[in-house]
Formats: structure tokens, sequence, C-alpha cells
């Protein structure tokens, strides 16, 4: 495909400007072309007519039934005649030539006058044609004159019948066309710089014009993944780049924010990590600094195998989010009777809840649903958990199971009457490696993978995690799948 | 040398100790952030081992408050997290060393080693006295030639006396230095302690390098007794 217009915006708007500005100049420099000629032509008829005028005061009527033309051959009546006024004929009514002048004289056909002719000069018309005399171009005016008469002449009724007489004079056109064609180089010529300007001065409009986009382009260009934290200054530019520069900083204020979890992620993984390792390692090798007790290898074996154990359930979690993240688990669903499962659930924490004096109680009302054990156990798990470990001794934990009414979507909540969780931490809650509160007890699995690992299972199933919580009255973590089509 | 480990692994922070110990230091260790800077604060650590990752208040933080109450003590950081600008910020912060996790054992302990003699402004590992020598990296003593077997504690309190040789030690500073919080006897236990290792240095030199001070400690410091026969005091 051939590009009419240019690439570069720059470009576009000087040859927009151009062609605008062109058109403009054109236009003015032909009507001012226009206008000079019609005046100009307006003019020199002018002239040609008070020629024809003076010419006809010459003529005088005779006592006869003809007219007595008298061009006076002196300087005077010569200067009656303009310069250019070389040639004459005087016609009577009839058609009869009465006074002519060099070739006019010579009544060559060009020069006969129609019917048709005379009588729109008779009616008063001035009647201009342009003729070739010998090579040259003259402007032949044909005017009906009325001759003058005398007081006693006018006493004669026939003269009065005699009626009107037709003048013709010429004029030749060159000196008006040569100025007017010098007229026209002038303009052209002036039109041609001035579009020659335009076309540079347009360049330097569009240049000046675009300032504030260059602008913009230069700040965006200077933002890479080592600055992000650097922002497109939107109070200098025009308002119709604002909303550009607006969306490009909250789009920069997202990518780094992105970048920022990611990096925490990583380094958060790494030191979840490497702190059990770490412990490992120096238990070993103070280990065998010496020679000890059997009690005490035993002892430091068991720190060992403690720390290896939490290495191990952080591996699992961190595989089990990373197949979630690539969307590699593709669990089987199956009817679960959802009151037996939940049961199941609390079973494995029913000895923590004791511990802590914690009392946990469940309404189910729903039979049996199609979801997937794989990804449902992980969730409940968690939430039970989380609810039994964060809540203080004497509290209750409250499981229920029932579908929503509008949307008959099914949920599985669990509320606790713990100390809640403030609303600042509500959205980091699902962060990966994100704890409410700082594990005191070494060698515990929260690495804060839980309810990142919940939310992503939820997420795999379909449905979402939602929470709601009050400081002071205890924290509802709800699992809500919206029913399936199939 | 006493040490304080603020490290919230229990596993990790009950091995560091028990390793540190059994190279002769006193070690008291803060699990928390917290607990850290109370210790910190109320006893006068040669070297304090510092994970930067803590509950309740951060290594950082500690590290930045310990300072700005003027507490002089060594710091060596640790840290799981391997980023430069952690590092950066440690050792801006006024952290004097910096070990990454997982490490070995031996160098945090050869750190932490070459902390104390920086404490005590000495660079050459080996401390001479007269014909006593004391090599403070493989903690061997001799004297005119012959090794000396001390246990860790009294190795640890001639150290003390050797770094600062010539000035009075008092018995204070000795409880300070050399014992911990786990340890429940009285400071009276700082004596029998320097009469062990009296009889383990100066027995049979005719030339003793520890002496008491009435009322005031003790002082390592070779000091011509009559008869001597040193060649250097002679008159």
């Amino acid at each position: 495909m051939i590009r009419v217009v240019p690439g570069s915006i720059r470009a576009r708007l000087a040859l927009y400007l151009l062609l605008l500005l062109a058109v403009l100049v054109i236009g003015l420099l032909t009507s001012v072309y226009l206008m000079a000629s019609r005046s100009a032509w307006r003019s020199f008829h002018d002239g040609l007519v008070a020629q024809a005028l003076s010419l006809g005061l010459m003529i005088e009527y005779e006592k006869g039934p003809s007219f007595d033309v008298e061009i006076p051959d002196s300087p005077l009546s010569r200067s009656y005649l303009a310069p250019g006024c070389e040639y004459y004929r005087v016609f009577d009514g009839l058609g009869r030539t009465l006074a002519a002048s060099g070739y006019l004289q010579s009544g060559t056909e060009l020069w006969q006058p129609t019917a048709n002719w005379i009588r729109k000069a008779r009616l008063g018309e001035a009647v201009f044609r342009k003729i070739r005399i010998g090579g040259e171009e003259k402007e032949l005016l044909t005017l009906k004159c009325l001759p003058k008469i005398e007081d006693e002449q006018k006493a004669n009724p026939a003269n009065l019948q005699k009626g009107a007489i037709v003048v013709q004079v010429t004029q030749a056109t060159r000196p008006l066309r040569r100025l007017l064609s010098r007229l026209g180089a002038i303009l052209f010529t002036g039109g041609l710089v001035t579009l020659a300007a335009a076309a540079m001065g347009s360049r330097a409009v569009a240049h000046v014009g675009l300032r504030p986009i260059r602008d913009l382009t230069s700040s965006v260009q200077l933002i890479n993944e080592h600055n992000l934290g650097t922002r497109v200054p939107e109070g200098t530019l025009p308002d119709e780049l604002v909303p550009l520069a607006t969306k490009t900083n909250e789009m920069l204020a997202r990518i780094e924010e992105a970048f920022q979890r990611e990096k925490h992620l990583t380094s958060d993984a790494a030191h979840e990590i490497r702190t059990p390792l770490s412990a490992i390692i120096t238990t070993l090798e103070v280990a065998l600094r010496k020679n000890r007790s059997p009690q005490e290898y035993r002892q430091m074996m068991c720190e060992c195998l403690c720390s290896a154990r939490h290495l191990k359930q952080l591996t699992d979690a961190l595989l089990f989010l990373t197949a979630l993240d690539a969307g590699k688990v593709h669990p089987q669903a199956k009817a679960i009777n959802i009151e037996q499962f939940l049961n199941e659930t609390i079973g494995i924490y029913k000895e923590d809840a004791a511990r802590k004096s914690i009392s946990v109680t469940t309404d189910v009302s729903i039979g049996e649903a199609t979801l997937e054990p794989d990804l449902l156990s992980p969730i409940l798990n968690n939430l039970v958990s989380n609810a039994i470990e964060y809540s203080r001794p004497g509290d209750s934990v409250f499981i229920s199971a029932y579908r929503r009414k509008p949307d008959e979507a099914l949920c599985i909540q669990v509320a606790d009457t713990g100390p809640g969780i403030p609303k600042s931490a509500i959205d980091k809650l699902f962060y990966r490696f994100y704890r409410g509160r700082q594990e005191e007890e070494a060698g515990t699995a929260h690495a804060g993978l839980g309810l990142n690992i919940a939310a992503k299972a939820a997420e795999a199933m379909g449905g979402r995690l939602e929470v709601e919580s009050e400081l002071g009255k205890g924290s509802t973590f709800r699992l809500v799948i919206s029913r399936r089509q199939s | 040398m006493r040490l304080l480990i603020i490290e919230d692994n229990k596993t990790l922070a009950r091995s560091l100790r028990q390793g540190f110990r059994e190279e002769g230091f006193a070690v008291d260790v803060g699990a928390d952030g917290e607990e850290g800077l109370w210790y910190a604060e109320s006893n006068p650590y040669d070297v304090v081992v510092l994970d930067l990752t803590l509950p309740k208040l951060d290594g950082l933080e500690l590290l930045r408050r310990i300072r700005r109450r003027g507490i002089a003590s060594h710091v060596i950081c640790l840290t799981a997290r391997g980023a430069t600008e952690d590092k950066v910020q440690a050792l801006n912060l006024g952290a004097d060393d910096y070990l990454a996790k997982p490490f070995a054992f031996e160098e945090l302990l050869a750190r932490v080693r070459s902390l104390c003699r920086r404490a005590y402004r000495r660079k050459d590992p080996i401390i001479q006295l007269a014909d006593l020598e004391i090599n403070t990296a493989s903690r061997t003593v001799r004297r005119a030639g012959r090794a000396i077997h001390l246990s860790a504690r009294e190795y640890a309190l001639l150290e003390f006396l050797a770094f600062h040789a010539g000035e009075v030690v008092t018995r204070t500073m000795i409880w300070d230095h050399l014992y911990d919080f786990a340890d429940e006897s009285t400071s009276n236990v700082v004596d029998v302690h320097v009469c062990v290792l009296r009889k383990k240095i100066d027995t049979g030199t005719g030339r003793p390098l520890i002496h008491t001070r009435r009322g005031e400690g003790y002082v390592l410091e070779d000091i011509p007794v009559a008869g001597d026969v040193g060649p250097e005091r002679k008159r």
C-alpha cells in the first residue's frame, strides 16, 4: 500500500499547514489578479468610451439628409483622442460609413458591422470586441453617439429623423496586457516565495506545536526497569496529553508495584527456605565439632528433623502454588457430602482447639455438592487452622455451609470471634508470604502461604474467597462457588 | 567474650548458643527484636549477632536504635535475604560485618573472634607478654614454649586479661564480659577461675604474670619481683 500521508506527525502537520496556506495564497493572489485586471480593463474601456463620446461631439448635423463629420486635424482635436486610439469610424443609422481613418477606411470585411451589432449599439450598449489589425490586438468599441444639435437645427424636424450615429474606435491592448502580465508575474513570484516561506514556517510551527509530545516521549523513554519510581510530569502538559500522562503514570505505578511484589516474593521465598536450611546446617556443624553423648546427638537430630519437615511443608506448598499458578492442577470433581467433609477437616484440628478451649460448631444445610476434594481440602484446612490458631482461648469458631439466596451460590463459611484483622492488613492477607502476626514459635509451617494457596485453589474451583473482619470482634472467611453451568 | 545472639528461629538460636558456649563465649539469646533490644541495652556485649528478619522489631530498626543510644558493641548481621540493598543498609546503619544465611559456623566463629579482637583494638591474633604467647585464632596458650591446656572459660578469662594487659580488670568487668544470664553463680566464681588460671599459667615459672590488686581487681602484667632475673628488668 502506498502511504500518502508521511509517517511523522510533524511532517503531517507541516504538510496540512502548507496545503492550507497554499490554498489561501493561491486564492488570495488569484482574486487580487482578477480584481486588478477587471478594473484595468474597465478603465481601459472607460477610456475608449470617452474617446468615442468625444469623437461623437465632433459630428455636426448638416441641413441635408446627411451628417457633417468634421474631424479637425489640429493638434487640439487630436488631443481628444487618447494616444492609443489610432483608428475610428463613424456610421449613420443605416450602416453607411460617414467617416473613417486608417485601416478602418479600407473597410475590411471584419469591420462591416452586422445589423445586430448596430442595433445593440443603438440601444446605447457599448459593445467591445477584440480584433487584429496587422497582427496587433486591438480593442474595438462600438457605441451610439448623439451628435451635437444646435438650437436652430433642432427646429428642423428632418434633423431629428436622421437619428443617432454609431462610432467605432480602437485602441491597442498591448500596454494593458503587458501591465497585467507583469502584475501576474509579480503576484506569482510573490506567491511562490510566500509558499516557500510557509513550507519552512509550517515545519517550524509543527515543531514548536509538537514540543509537549516530544517532552512526554523523552520523559517516558527515560523510564526503564531500574527507575520505575519516576513519573511523567503532568502539570506542564497541554490538556490533550494529560489523560495519556495520567494513564501512563497509573500503568507505571501498577508495574512498579508488580515488580516490587515479584522482588519481595523471590526474597521472601529465599528467606523462608534459607532460614530452616541455616538452622539445619548450623546445628549439624555444631554437633560435629566435638564428641557428644547420645542424648545430645538425639536432641540435635530432632531439631534438624523438625526444621527439615518445615522445609518439606514449605516446598510442598510452593510447588502446589506454582502448579496452581501455571494452571497445571486438574483435580477431578466428584459428589462430596459436605457435612462429612467438614467434620473430617475439623477432626484434624480438634486437639488444637481443645487445648485453647475454643469451641467449634457447624451448621450445614447442603447435602451433596460436586466439588474437587483436592482443592477444597487445602482451603478448608487453612481456614479452619487459621481460625483456631489466631483465636484467643475461650473464643468460638462457627463453620457453616449453605446456598446463598439470590444466586444459589454455594458458601462455606468459617467465622471466629477472635481478635479480627486490621483494615490495613486485609488487602495484604492473600499476598504470598504475608503473615498477619509474626510467628513466635520456630518450626511452624506458617510461611504466609496458606491464604494465598486457599485463594488460588478457590479460583481454580471457579469460586472466590471473601473476607470480612472487625477488629476485636472476629473474622469471617467465606468460600463462594457460583452454581456451575455443567 | 560476651555475645548476644538475636535470632527468632529457635533451632538456629539454640545451636548457635551451644556452639559459641563451647568455644568459651558467654552467650545470651534474644528471640525477637524487643527482647534483643532489652538485652543489648542492659549489658556491654562485645559482639551482637543480629538476624535482620525479626518479629516485633525489625533487625534494621533494632540496629538503628542501639546505635542511636550509643551502644558500641560490634554487630554482625545475619540475613536470609540476599539483596544487596539489605547488606548496604545494614552496614550504613552501623553494622560491622555481614553474613548471609546459610553460613558455615566456622566462618561465623572466625568473624565473631575477629570482631572481638577489634573490640580491643588488636589486629594481631597473637598476643605476646613476656614469655607468654596467646594465639587468639587457634586459641592456644604457650608459656616459655610449653603448651598450656585451658578450659574454654579459663582461656576466655586469660584472653580478656591479655586484651587489657597492663590495665586493672575489675571483677565486674570480668563478670560482665565472661558470664551470661544463664550463669547462676555469684561473682565469687571469678576469683575461683582466676585462681585456677593463675595456677596453670604462673606455677613453676618463678615469674607470675597475673597479679591481684587488692580492692580493685586483677592485672596481667610483666612486673619484676624480688630475685627476678628477667633480662629487660635487670637493675
